[in-house]
């Protein structure tokens, strides 16, 4: 093979490992550690305006992207009430979804509280604002 | 040609990518920093493979910021990219779905993305900056042409690709990125088909102004002026009176390319009109049209005047009042540019002064350049750089109106670098090393390379607020994962309504825009303290972090920004749900 042969076969090889080291690189590059926690509504939207005593329901999700398993603990929190506690194991990546329900009793502005612990500490948190009128839902 | 030489040189543009790809730690950036170093002191004192050298160091310093960041940076990216998006989605250039209808750039990336299956973004980000190359390649061949003079084809290449707003443009991902090179080349061409008189020049020539038209207006604007300034001056000066009518024609049909397209897809039509309405009140286009007719008709009808006028101007230049005249004017335009980037006129901009090391350089090297260029032979260069200086001039003195007048630098800094590269190797013929030299050249072009950009690019953490160094841009030149994960986490809810942001969260948040169904408003500072007066409609308000530290809402550039305060926030947290929270970036709900 000739030398100028050997050259344009050298920088093909290097173009394309390159490319495909940017290509590999750029998929890896792995931004901030973080987590997602989020709240998603019915097909209605978000519980803004609810009845005395009517279901509400919204979605409470949790996505991993802290590149190391994680333990979460959710608590769901009314008036200094805690409604609900659950514990939640995810890997890198893994995402968990659950539908929550809910009554409200009382007329009035009402602020349901989700939180999110990671190793005991807070780490993310939600609310969502309702105005509960007087009518009793039937 | 040396194949070697050639195999060396990639080797070391592939080791500054590397190096790059791995420059959020600061280690890998001075390893990049070396390496780029190397690869331009060789170029500059190797006698051969020189020109693909140049393009070797001219695309790596293009993917600078591709190589650095995961996402698009800064804000028109962004737009970009909504625009490639939508052709994607709906698979049509309707204006309706693409309204923005400068294809080029979009219709291309699309089209790749959809070929290759490869993610649009990513291209964006690589192939883009990667065209952008080419300018370096045709301000290189022109200079060539012009002066037959290789080491000022170098230097003027090497001083176009490290210069700050061209560097800025092209490696950012944007119609510019293709704009400028076109138009380059489209100067190229034409200047060699009005030289040459070729046909296939001349066809070369009109393909890319029709490409440049579909590109960027404002790049085909610029075109205009570029291509009357030179070439009429090239035809006066020169006295190669052949040149005038493939010159005219060349004019002719740029101008009705540009007009008709600007006219068809309702856009800038009325801005050039305004624009030429300074000059000529009445019928602005017609005359206009009518005078560049005249002008390049007059060499050929009246050649002898022109020859009087010839001899006239050259006497005139040989005259030291006249250079310093000329010296006197150029100083002054460069007072008034270098006043408008520290924001004394009416712009609110606050870069450090390391931001401005190239500039400063390149004037002074201007400066030292301008005497090889009072010659006949070499004016249509400042005639050029002139027709460019006085509409930035003008603009910036709001004698035209022109929202930012920033974006000339970059076109101005074309034949700024072919004057300064003058002025650099007057300076260089000094020294008599030529390894010295060279060194002297790699460390400018290296140094600029570093101060163009916000410390976070190259050190990889920004200086901080109070140091001279401090650079509000290192706060929106990346846009973090938890930004845009919250965006993606609404375009996967379908979000129906209205999003209230900064201005560089709603840049990246644009193209989840496709369908026409999400408002996205950069006033969010509004939605923040008083959500309750909100529409009465889904309203979603996406805030950062970093808004609370810097933050632009509907400013622009004309105010000073201000970030959010706490009370603010405690504004939105009591009047609003928040039902998103992924650490840095939060997203409320105000329903009704």
């Amino acid at each position: 093979m000739q030398s100028s042969n050997k050259a344009f076969v050298a920088l093909a090889f290097s173009i394309i490992a390159v490319m495909y080291g940017i290509v590999y690189l750029q998929n890896l590059h792995l931004g901030e550690p973080l987590t997602e926690f989020y709240l998603i509504g019915s097909a209605k939207g978000y519980p803004s305006n609810l009845e005395k005593g009517e279901l509400g329901r919204v979605i409470v999700g949790v996505v991993n992207h802290e590149f190391e398993d994680a333990e979460y603990k959710l608590a769901i929190v009314h008036e200094n009430e805690t409604l609900r506690e659950q514990w939640i194991t995810l890997r890198n990546g893994e995402k968990w979804e659950e539908e929550i329900k809910f009554k409200l009793n009382e007329a009035g502005k009402h602020k349901l509280e989700f939180l999110l612990y990671r190793d005991e500490k807070p780490y993310r948190e939600l609310h969502l604002w309702m105005n509960v009128s007087g009518y009793e839902s039937q | 040609m040396n194949l070697n030489k050639m195999l060396f040189q990639v080797i070391l543009a592939l080791l500054a990518v590397f190096f790059m790809l791995l420059s959020s730690y600061n280690l890998a950036s001075a390893a990049f920093a070396a390496v780029y170093f190397v690869l331009i002191f060789q170029v500059l004192y190797a006698r051969e493979s020189r020109a693909f050298g140049l393009a070797a160091i001219a695309a790596v310093t293009s993917l600078i910021l591709a190589l650095r960041f995961k996402y698009l940076t800064w804000g028109d990216p962004w737009y970009e990219y909504a625009m490639i998006v939508r052709i994607i989605e709906h698979g049509s250039l309707a204006r309706e779905f693409y309204p923005l209808q400068q294809p080029t750039l979009h219709l291309g990336i699309a089209s790749l993305a959809m070929i290759t299956q490869i993610d649009a973004m990513l291209l964006q980000k690589f192939v883009t900056p990667l065209i952008s190359v080419l300018s370096v390649v045709a301000l290189y061949k022109l200079v060539r042409e012009l002066f037959k003079d290789e080491e000022l084809a170098i230097l003027s290449g090497l001083l176009l690709l490290a210069g700050t707003p061209y560097l800025h443009w092209t490696a950012q991902a944007v119609r510019e990125s293709i704009g400028i090179p076109m138009l380059l080349l489209a100067v190229y061409f034409s200047f060699r088909a009005v030289r040459t008189l070729k046909p296939q020049y001349m066809l070369a020539s009109v393909l890319l102004i029709a490409g440049l038209v579909l590109t960027h207006n404002f790049s085909a604007a610029v075109f205009l002026l570029s291509w009357l300034s030179f070439s009429c001056s090239y035809v006066y000066f020169s006295g190669d009176t052949r040149a005038s009518l493939p010159s005219l024609l060349l004019f002719l049909i740029s101008i009705v390319l540009a007009l008709s397209w600007w006219s068809a897809s309702g856009f800038y039509h009325d801005a050039f009109e305004s624009a030429l309405k300074l000059v000529f009140p009445f019928m602005p286009v017609p005359a206009f049209i009518g005078t560049v007719v005249l002008l390049y008709a007059l060499p050929v009808w009246r050649p002898y005047v022109i020859e009087q006028l010839r001899l006239a101007l050259q006497k005139l230049l040989e005259k030291q009042a006249v250079y310093a005249s000329i010296l006197f004017v150029s100083i002054l335009f460069a007072l008034i540019a270098v006043n408008l980037v520290l924001g004394k006129f009416y712009l609110v901009l606050s870069y450090p002064p390391s931001m401005m090391f190239n500039g400063f350089v390149m004037i002074g090297l201007s400066l030292a350049g301008l005497n090889f260029f009072l010659d006949l032979r070499r004016l249509p260069v400042l005639v050029w750089l002139a027709a460019l200086a006085a509409l930035l001039a003008l603009s910036t003195l709001r004698v035209i109106p022109f929202g930012d007048p920033l974006r000339f630098m970059e076109f101005l800094y074309i034949p700024l670098a072919v004057v300064a590269a003058a002025g650099l190797k007057r300076i260089l013929s000094k020294i008599s090393s030529r390894g010295f030299a060279s060194y002297m050249v790699a460390a400018f072009v290296t140094a600029s390379l570093i101060t163009s950009f916000p410390a976070i690019v190259l050190f990889g953490t920004p200086f901080e607020k109070g140091s001279m160094f401090y650079d509000d841009r290192n706060w929106v030149i990346e846009h973090p994962s938890s930004e845009i994960n919250a965006i993606e986490w609404l375009d996967e809810r379908r979000i129906v309504g209205n999003l209230y942001t900064d201005n560089y969260v709603h840049y990246a948040a644009q193209w989840i825009n496709y369908d026409n169904t999400v408002q996205i408003d950069n006033r969010a500072r509004g939605a923040v303290a008083n959500p309750d007066g909100l529409p009465k409609h889904e309203n979603y308000i996406l805030i950062t972090e970093r808004m609370k530290n810097y933050a632009e809402f509907s400013e622009g550039m004309m105010h000073q920004r201000h970030p959010l305060q706490e009370w603010e926030i405690e504004r939105l947290h009591a009047g609003a749900s928040q039902i998103y929270d992924g650490g840095e970036a939060k997203i409320f709900y105000k329903g009704w």
